[in-house]
């Protein structure tokens, strides 16, 4: 991963951070995006500590496409590539079906889905001329469904779609199209109880939950040379729970 | 890729292709080695070059179909180097034909290699890894075993894999051991080379890539689910198949 250029967008959130945190120190030149700028910061701030001397902040709206793409055109002047691109971006409202309105599903679907779709459309291109990229979308397990979560969950099952039809359509010019679905991780932007935690813990196979730097750990992966040969596919992150559903080989 | 110095792993049917690849990268990253094959000759051969290149290794000519064959084998390798952290199951070979062409004797040998010989080894070895605190067992699958016209014996062998993947992930989850199992697609092999160029025009018209993959691949992916940073991942079926498991027909 050495010297490649690797938008993070979503740098913002634990897992994005994380992510971001461990690009830095394996030498990538990391360009940590998200909206909230203060948030950012901190990361930055992280990154910095962790030798990420080439990284760099641009907070932007992901759902505002001109400003998205104007992000897009400062990353290749200032670096002249772009290799990587992981879509961290996550957002769940928690609101069960009889109260969401209208409102509420165009909101998660928007800012799930947009910020992807909208920096996959602008560095796509730009991939496509270097004839090399990794694109990591971080999704979730509960795309297979769950409680309380209905619109999180159509968010994420569009993820499903939209990998995969990039890496067909993208397999000839040297660029994999890779989600990782994550199951329960434990971290500061979604808080438990230790009553929650030990619960949670419990029903998984290997009896814990996930941390931030176990789904890090699994991107570095797809994003880095050694993984040329894997598209369009599903890395469960989850602990095991997976082999509850039938969907998931 | 720091949590595999000073491991112990026994490969199967390592004296050759995927699996030798996947020892040979083990041992760079200062694991001790157990070379097994049903072929005495490339045993030895394989022995020879890892302890030129002043690896840590030892072979065992054995038929991971025998129970008595397998824990002999295990024993010696306990005695050798102390224990064992790792087993990939490796070890396959496939009779293919149509249906009514297939002999009893097909189906036995195919089954018992690929299917029996990963459920002895890993019988054998999974007390010495909860005796450790934890392991990783990876099974290496196919692409196939979703179903492939001319191959009964080898589809079913290779799903009955994924079934004990997903099963033994759930017993030994929460001993510390991972189970995961990787599912190749097309991969060059010495046959692949042999094939008459029209035929291979024919498969690689099939791959969404326009490619192969090489044992490189493999060894990267076993790698990536061996590391103690993996710690998190198990039960999963992982696809390394350029994008051919997708919907290629
Ligand atoms: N090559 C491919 O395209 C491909 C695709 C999908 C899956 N696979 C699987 O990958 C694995 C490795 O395949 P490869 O292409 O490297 O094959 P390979 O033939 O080069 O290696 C397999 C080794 O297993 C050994 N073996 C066979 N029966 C044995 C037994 N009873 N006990 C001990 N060893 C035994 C063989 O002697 C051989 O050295 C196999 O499980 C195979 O089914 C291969």
């Amino acid at each position: 991963m050495k010297d490649r250029t690797a938008l993070i967008v979503g740098a913002a959130n634990d897992i994005g951070g994380a992510i971001s945190v461990r690009f830095a120190k394996l030498g990538a030149k990391v360009v940590l995006i998200d909206g909230d700028r203060q948030r950012l910061d901190t990361v930055f701030a992280l990154v910095a500590a962790a030798g990420g001397g080439a990284a760099e902040v641009i907070a932007v709206d992901g759902a505002d496409s001109s400003a998205v793409k104007k992000a897009v055109g400062r990353v290749v002047n200032k670096h002249g590539s772009i290799d990587i691109l992981v879509n961290a971006i996550d957002h769940r409202d928690g609101v069960p079906i009889t109260e969401g309105t209208m409102e509420t599903w165009e909101r998660s679907l928007k800012e799930n889905i947009s910020p992807l779709v909208s920096f996959s459309l602008n560095v796509i291109p730009v991939m496509k001329s270097q004839q090399y990229g990794r694109i990591v979308n971080i999704g979730s397990l509960d795309y297979l469904g769950t409680s309380r979560q209905a619109n999180y969950s159509t968010a994420k099952a569009a993820i499903f779609g939209l990998t995969r039809s990039f890496a067909l359509e993208l397999a000839q010019d040297g660029i994999t199209v890779n989600q990782i679905l994550k199951g329960d991780i434990k971290s500061a932007d979604s808080p438990l109880s230790p009553e929650q935690e030990e619960r949670g813990a419990a029903q998984l196979p290997v009896q814990r939950l996930g941390k931030p730097e176990d789904i890090a750990y699994a991107a570095a992966y797809l994003a880095s040379g050694q993984s040329g040969y894997v598209t369009g596919q599903n890395l469960i992150v989850c602990g095991g729970k997976s082999i509850y559903s039938s969907m998931s080989a | 890729m720091a949590g595999l110095q000073g491991k112990v792993a026994l490969i199967t049917g390592s004296a050759s292709g995927m699996g030798k690849k996947t020892a040979q990268r083990l041992a760079e990253r200062g694991a001790k080695i157990v070379i097994n094959d049903i072929v005495p000759g490339k045993v030895d051969q394989t022995v020879q070059e890892f302890s030129a290149q002043g690896f840590e290794v030892m072979g065992v000519v054995a038929d991971i179909c025998k129970t008595s064959a397998v824990q002999e084998m295990v024993k010696t390798a306990v005695e050798r180097f102390g224990s064992l952290d790792i087993l990939v199951n490796n070890a396959g070979m496939e009779r293919a034909g149509a249906l009514r062409n297939l002999s009893e004797t097909d189906w036995d040998l195919t089954v018992n290699v690929n299917l029996k010989g990963a459920f002895l080894c890993s019988q054998a070895v999974h007390g010495y890894m909860i005796e450790r605190g934890g392991g990783r067992i990876v099974n290496i699958a196919s692409r196939a075993w979703l179903g492939g016209a001319g191959q009964a014996p080898y589809s079913s062998a290779k799903a009955g894999l994924v079934g004990l993947t997903r099963t033994l992930a759930l017993e030994l989850g929460r001993k510390g051991v991972t189970v995961n199992c990787i599912a190749p697609g097309l991969i060059h092999t010495p046959m692949w080379d042999e094939l008459p160029e029209k035929n291979r025009n024919g498969f690689l018209a099939k791959q969404p890539m326009g490619k192969i993959g090489e044992d490189e691949d493999i060894a990267n992916a076993v790698l990536f689910f061996l590391d103690d940073e993996a710690s998190f991942i198990t039960g999963q079926v992982f696809y390394v198949c350029g994008g051919r498991s997708l919907f290629a027909g």
